[in-house]
């Protein structure tokens, strides 16, 4: 069994979630919504995230990366990992992928600003 | 006549002048102190921003580049800093090339906040290397690509706090805890769920720094004690947590020098000005928006404020009246604060009021009432501090509340 806090409304009604017979049952939500919450955190629990990335030769030290799609949690670590041993150089375009399939998580790390060159 | 200058370009100042422009304001200019335009957005790498605005999840950079496109073309001073504005709506700045004065006709102030410093919040102890308010950490990291240290502990739950704590996980460092004063946390459920929960940390209510120990001129460990209801820290609850870095994220304060010397007045309660119900200050023709009038969890929320403003503006450049006499708006029974903090007896349209209770609460009505009799309730199965909540009245129920004697808003409990 586990237990969260529904984050899909100011509500924050306390949930549980138990899996029975490739089944999910889920207590505690005032609403269907809480039910999709827990069902997707059970099975599928998704994140958007973003990384700082080293910049060589821009105007600034560094620029951030959104991954393209959301995805798994298990992937965060090793995504972030893979962005810490990445250094990029000047110029860094708005919208340009970085990195393809980052930690073979399926999502590509994209810029979210431009960096000119120094 | 009809010359507008907006200070700041976050995302505010930016989607005033875009508004104002499309009100047919042909004479606008905004004046920013940084090298770029976007504000605050331009740190916040994460995403969660222009859900209203733009139907899409988008990061801060990605935010502050819609807006830009949207106020194109308006001639917008970067890297050039407003060092005061005079009643007359003189407006001196400063850049490279020296010092100036504009004339305008209207201003919108549009600065943003600040944080509150270790200073304000007096935490004893050591005075060292490795103490930094969140913002300050967030722009390290992810402007300058700087870690400011490899193991935090962080003051504060605010959503600055709770961001950074996963933005240190991310970027390789460790977080020992966050620890919040209070017995509950102004951040998001979702921030809560994401940035600390997924990743073990723990949260620490009711407790705060006590002590600082340094070793060497930097940080090296911090005490934690827990708070009574008095919120005064309990002897015997102490906990010594080995870190070389502390981040403060123990609130925003609107910034209020501008306001200061134009001789406007500001309110205890928000530390912004006090406006009326175009976000017009006690000075004529001076208008406030955004976080510099009082602090938003929203970009979109910040940005809606400053059209409306924008569009008040416009009229007033227009030569329409302010809409008689100002009627103040009393806050009780709950509700911290009311923005705008006056009315006009003669304005017309819709009310649009933002507010704040002052702790949690369950099954409440906001209410509004003219002279002890309520004339619009708004139901909340749950209302807090960290969310603001909007009372929008129609026409007809805005113009009972205008002409009352006395104006209230308040909490009502659900019979
Ligand atoms: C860490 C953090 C995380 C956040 N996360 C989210 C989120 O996930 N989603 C969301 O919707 N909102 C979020 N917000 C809130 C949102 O960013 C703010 O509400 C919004 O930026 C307020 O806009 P603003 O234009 O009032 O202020 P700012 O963005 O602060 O802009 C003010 C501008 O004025 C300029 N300025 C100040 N003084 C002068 C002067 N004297 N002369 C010239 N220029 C001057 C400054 O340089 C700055 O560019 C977050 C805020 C912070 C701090
Ligand atoms: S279960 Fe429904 S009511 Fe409860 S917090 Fe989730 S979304 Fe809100």
């Amino acid at each position: 069994m586990k237990e969260f806090v529904c984050i899909r409304c100011p509500l924050g009604c306390a949930l549980t979630a138990e899996e029975k017979d490739g089944e999910v049952i889920v207590t505690g939500n005032s609403c269907p919504r809480g039910r999709e919450y827990a069902v997707a955190e059970m099975t599928d629990p998704v994140r958007t995230f973003s990384v700082s990335v080293r910049v060589k030769g821009g105007e600034r030290g560094a620029v951030a990366l959104r991954v393209s799609v959301p995805v798994n949690k298990k992937f965060i670590a090793p995504i972030a990992e893979q962005a810490r041993h990445t250094v990029l150089t000047a110029p860094v375009r708005a919208g340009d992928t970085v990195i393809k399939n980052a930690a073979s998580s399926g999502a590509d790390l994209i810029a979210v600003a431009s960096v000119a060159r120094e | 006549m009809n010359k507008l200058v907006i200070v700041g370009g976050g995302p505010a100042g930016l989607a005033a002048a875009a508004q104002a422009r499309r009100c047919g304001v042909e004479d606008i200019t905004v004046i920013e102190r940084d090298k770029c335009l976007g504000g605050i957005l331009n740190q916040c790498v994460h995403s969660g921003f222009g859900l209203h605005m733009f139907k899409q999840e988008l990061t801060g950079p990605e935010y502050a580049a819609r807006l830009e496109k949207e106020a194109e073309g308006i001639k917008c001073l970067t890297s050039t800093t407003v060092l005061s504005v005079k009643p007359d709506k003189s407006v001196e700045c400063v850049s490279e090339k020296g010092l100036f004065t504009l004339r305008a006709d209207a201003v919108i102030l549009a600065c943003g906040c600040r944080e509150r410093p270790r200073g304000a919040i007096g935490i004893p102890g050591a005075r060292c290397a490795g103490v930094y308010t969140a913002g300050t950490a967030q722009k390290l990291i992810n402007i300058n690509g700087v870690m400011p240290g490899k193991k935090f502990f962080i003051l504060g739950s605010g959503d600055i706090g709770l961001i950074m704590a996963r933005r240190a996980i991310l970027q390789g460092g460790e977080v020992c805890a966050v620890a919040e004063l209070m017995p509950f946390s102004s951040g998001l459920k979702r921030n809560i769920a994401q940035c600390l929960d997924d990743f073990g940390i723990p949260l620490l209510l009711s407790h705060t720094v006590t002590d600082i120990k340094e070793s060497g001129g930097r940080l090296s460990g911090v005490t934690v004690s827990r708070v009574d209801e008095k919120l005064r820290p309990v002897p015997g609850s102490e906990r010594f947590y080995e870190c070389d870095t502390l981040l403060l994220s123990v609130g925003l304060i609107p910034e209020t020098e501008l306001l200061r010397g134009a001789g406007a007045q500001l309110d205890p309660v928000t530390q912004g000005a006090r406006v009326d119900e175009r976000m017009m200050t006690s000075v004529d023709g001076l208008f406030c928006v955004g976080n510099m009038l009082h602090v938003h969890d929203l970009a979109d929320n910040a940005c809606k404020e400053a059209e409306e403003c924008a569009r008040f503006a416009a009229e007033y450049l227009a030569g329409e009246s302010a809409g008689g006499e100002l009627a103040a708006v009393e806050c009780t029974g709950g509700v911290r604060y009311a923005v705008p903090q006056f009315l006009r007896r003669g304005a017309r349209g819709a009310l649009s009021l933002k507010l704040r209770v002052a702790s949690e609460v369950k099954n409440v009505y906001i209410s509004a009432q003219a002279d002890g009799e309520e004339v619009y309730s708004l139901f909340r199965r749950v209302a807090a501090p960290g969310e603001m909540e909007y009372l929008t009245l129609p026409e007809e129920k805005a113009a009972r509340l205008r002409a009352a004697r006395k104006i209230v808003i308040t909490l009502r409990a659900k019979q």
